[in-house]
């Protein structure tokens, strides 16, 4: 394959091929080996270069003697052609495994020299690292300087987590969670039959491929993190959906009840709320750090809160001009527990608004 | 309240802060291009987070080539999906929203990723349409759309910019026509219909898994690739041209004329066995061969090309012949007596799966007979379904020569794995003389 570019060598004798880096110093390399990397083999070939020491291949710059080492072990392993795709894959994550500084390098390193398979390998990894963490850890890990005025940081937030009630419904959205993950997991089985299906020739492909492993691994690990960002896009959708529908929401609530504390929280949710609308137009930037905070909020301001939030909160997903309607033609006063999101709440609510949203969630149940 | 932490589900441990206090960006370092790649893999989503780490990130996730839209919401506790659906669609929509308003109106998308498992009604399936419309004028180089019931518009397949393209669980019939600028296509749980003349000048990898169609269409679809170089054809079906029920693909009267194949992959396909020796032997290049549930009862297989060999036949009656002198890499799951001769002398490393059928239908000699076609090989991973009963008594070891002198790593694993390690290290010793390492169940054995 490759012996025809270097002068004829007796089978004892392996030839090597010189390399230089860009701090001037210079390694010789087993042949195979170094035409496993793309751009060494281009160069040799069009070349002729690399021959001898006087002649050696330079590297990109951002290529160092450390780094060419990992690189020259990564393709010493790889070139070998009768390796399974099952030791292929042992040895990457063998290798992957270093801090993240000396995967940037190696990342980039294997960029410039266009090594296909160590690029994408290096930047899963990295990508894997990114994944799990928070901005304040990604700049820590990846020592990025925080630049951002804090006005720029929270410039998609901005407007949305200033809001003590997002905040309370952060924390009612993370409890109402945790109580209801087995009624969903009952209900979740017919989705997750449907992936089972598809197992056998999963592994097969995976078999095949020997590569496909990575990209399934990476997306199980993800799981967690949805959480937060459903979480969030959920309330932030919703809130898009709030604006809409507010006016006519607010008077329908007025003129179902007659309670006055009903009618002042309209009012006072009407208020924020329309401070609010301006600042939520497009929704796509989400994040909310505080889920389980404490707020300092002194227990009335805290009581009128939660009646807003859960007033906030009834909106969510509920359809609301039409299903007013047909509530008030009901005009039943049960007390049903209230859900957010569709899930079963126990949370406090007055009564009658509490009675006309019960209709709402058995007619959706 | 931005600076507060979050009490995580994942677990994860915060990164120790690197002892040294020069501490140097090295991620920045990297070219643009190179970071939107690493961002590639996660979800959007994510990098939506990422706009708080640092000003060069900050628009990362705008601008960004690769749009990846995922749907799991496995620890979320919703009851009706539709929510979670109506959440993924509103966030696609906001993200595209947001890509008009703050990207040039002519950058170019590399790749666009739909992953969801809940079933789009129609009027989610138009806004699906819109959004891969805008994709493709775009000039989106890679789509993957894996959403349940979604009915790939015809625009789609002929789009000029279109490279790779990854269709997993349509409903409805994927009509397949010409299209010049397709790489990789791989079509996965749908229905296909290819015309009559359709030309995929460009493609290069081709792989239906789990794909039903009739004879025709896949009839077409192989002619219509002149060169292709993977053909991975993974449990395909065939409507019977009489009977109209599903059956597995026999691919005996299909004509394959690319002989630029290098790999190919045959899974739950039946073939006459004159038909697949004629095949492989007319394809010159083939160097990656993987036959596995394959349906034959004398199979030969001969080329010259050939260097990584896969094969797990089903059938009882089966009976295989390998010639192979460049076969590097073999793979067989297969009882002992099915092999009739391996010829394959630069074999480097062999991985054997084998049972004896469960009615020690293979005597001694087979097992010898067996392992001797397998000479040449350096190194090998045994795994068997191993009876006692099939490891030689003295008598015949001293009138056998060891069938495999030049095995230098061998790895075995027992189904059952109580049973004593010793007299099969022992055996297997005598089986390779010059072993270097032995590994019995990942315990390893020392020679000496």
């Amino acid at each position: 394959m490759s012996e025809g570019v270097m002068a004829v060598v007796k089978p004892e004798m392996k030839s090597y091929i010189w390399l230089q880096t860009a701090d001037g110093s210079i390694q010789q390399v087993e042949e195979e080996v170094a035409m496993f990397c793309p751009m060494i083999c281009r160069e040799i070939l069009q070349t002729g270069m690399g021959s001898s020491k006087n002649y050696a291949i330079s590297l990109p710059q951002r290529v160092n003697p450390a780094i060419l080492g990992l690189i020259l072990d990564y393709c010493r392993f790889h070139q070998v052609p009768g390796r399974s795709n099952k030791e292929r894959k042992t040895f990457d994550e063998k290798f992957i495994r270093m801090d993240t500084k000396r995967l940037c390098e190696l990342t980039s390193a294997a960029d410039s020299l266009q090594l296909k398979p160590l690029v994408d390998l290096t930047s899963r990894a990295l990508a894997r690292i990114i994944e799990g963490k928070t901005p304040e850890e990604i700049r820590e890990t990846f020592h990025l300087p925080d630049d951002l005025t804090e006005e720029e940081k929270l410039e998609p937030l901005r407007n949305i987590t200033d809001d003590p009630r997002i905040r309370l419904l952060n924390r009612l959205y993370a409890r109402k969670r945790k109580e209801l993950k087995e009624r969903e997991k009952l209900k979740n089985v017919e989705v997750e039959e449907d992936r089972v299906d598809e197992r056998s020739v999963e592994d097969l492909l995976t078999f095949i491929n020997g590569g496909d492993g990575d990209s399934k691994g990476v997306r199980s690990n993800k799981n967690k993190k949805k959480n937060r960002r459903r979480k969030d896009h959920l309330k932030d959708s919703s809130s898009n959906s709030v604006n809409g529908n507010h006016n006519k929401e607010l008077d329908a609530l007025s003129s179902a009840c007659h309670d006055g504390e009903v009618n002042n929280m309209a009012s006072a949710s009407k208020n924020s709320k329309l401070k609010d609308s301006t600042s939520v137009s497009f929704s796509p930037k989400l994040e909310f750090d505080d889920g389980d905070m404490d707020d300092d909020l002194d227990p009335a301001m805290k009581e009128e809160l939660d009646r807003e939030v859960e007033d906030f909160a009834r909106r969510l997903n509920s359809d609301w001009p039409e299903r007013m309607q047909e509530i008030l033609s009901l005009g039943e006063g049960r007390l049903v527990p209230i859900s957010m999101n569709g899930n079963g709440s126990t949370h406090r609510y007055t009564k009658c608004a509490a009675a006309a949203l019960s209709e709402l969630e058995e007619m959706r149940a | 309240m931005a600076t507060k932490r979050v009490k995580r589900n994942c677990g994860e441990k915060k990164v120790q802060n690197e002892p040294d206090i020069m501490a140097e960006d090295r991620i920045s370092q990297l070219p643009d291009s190179l970071i939107h790649y690493i961002f590639s893999f996660l979800p959007t989503i994510h990098l939506v987070r990422m706009s708080r780490v640092s000003r060069r990130w900050r628009r990362m996730w705008v601008s960004t080539p690769f749009l990846y839209f995922d749907c799991q919401f496995n620890d979320v506790t919703f009851t009706k999906q539709v929510n979670r659906l109506s959440m993924f669609l509103k966030f696609l929509g906001n993200c595209l929203r947001c890509r008009k308003l703050y990207m040039q109106p002519d950058t170019f998308i590399t790749s666009l990723k739909l992953h969801t498992y809940y079933k789009l009604g129609r009027y989610a399936a138009q806004r699906v349409d819109n959004w891969v419309r805008f994709a493709i004028q775009s000039k989106v180089k890679e789509l993957d759309l894996q959403v349940r019931g979604y009915c790939t518009p015809p625009f789609v397949y002929t789009a000029s910019s279109l490279m790779q393209l990854k269709v997993h669980m349509g409903s409805e019939v994927a009509s397949l026509s010409t299209s010049s600028s397709l790489t990789h296509l791989e079509l996965r749980g749908l229905k296909l219909e290819v015309r009559f003349l359709s030309k995929f000048p460009s493609l290069k990898v081709l792989s239906l898994i789990s794909v039903e169609s009739n004879y025709e269409s896949f009839q077409n679809l192989i002619s219509g690739c002149p060169i292709i170089q993977d053909l991975h054809l993974l449990d395909p079906k065939e409507i019977h041209p009489m009977h109209g029920y599903l059956c597995r693909l026999d691919i005996s009267n299909i004509d394959f004329p690319a002989k630029t194949l290098k790999t190919l992959s045959l899974f739950s396909v039946t073939c006459a066995d004159q038909r697949l020796e004629c095949l492989i032997s007319g394809l010159p290049l083939l160097e990656r061969l993987t036959l596995i549930c394959f349906y034959g009862v004398n199979i030969s297989i001969l080329s010259h090309s050939l260097k990584y060999l896969s094969f797990d036949p089903f059938g009882d009656n089966t009976k295989a012949k390998f010639v192979t002198p460049n076969l590097v890499y073999l793979y067989l799951r297969c009882r002992v007596s099915w092999i009739i001769s391996i010829e394959a002398p630069n074999l480097f490393q062999g991985d054997l799966s084998l049972s004896d059928g469960g009615y020690k239908s293979a005597s001694y000699f087979d097992l010898v007979h067996f392992l001797a076609n397998l000479n040449g090989l350096k190194k090998m991973k045994l795994s068997i379904v191993w009876d006692e009963d099939m490891i030689f008594p003295e008598d015949i070891r001293n009138t056998s020569s060891p069938p495999l002198p030049n095995l230098k790593h061998l790895e075995a694993s027992l189904y059952d794995k109580h049973k004593k390690n010793s007299e099969l290290h022992e055996f297997l010793v005598w089986c390779a003389p010059s072993v270097e390492t032995v590994k019995i169940n990942g315990e390893s054995y020392c020679k000496y």
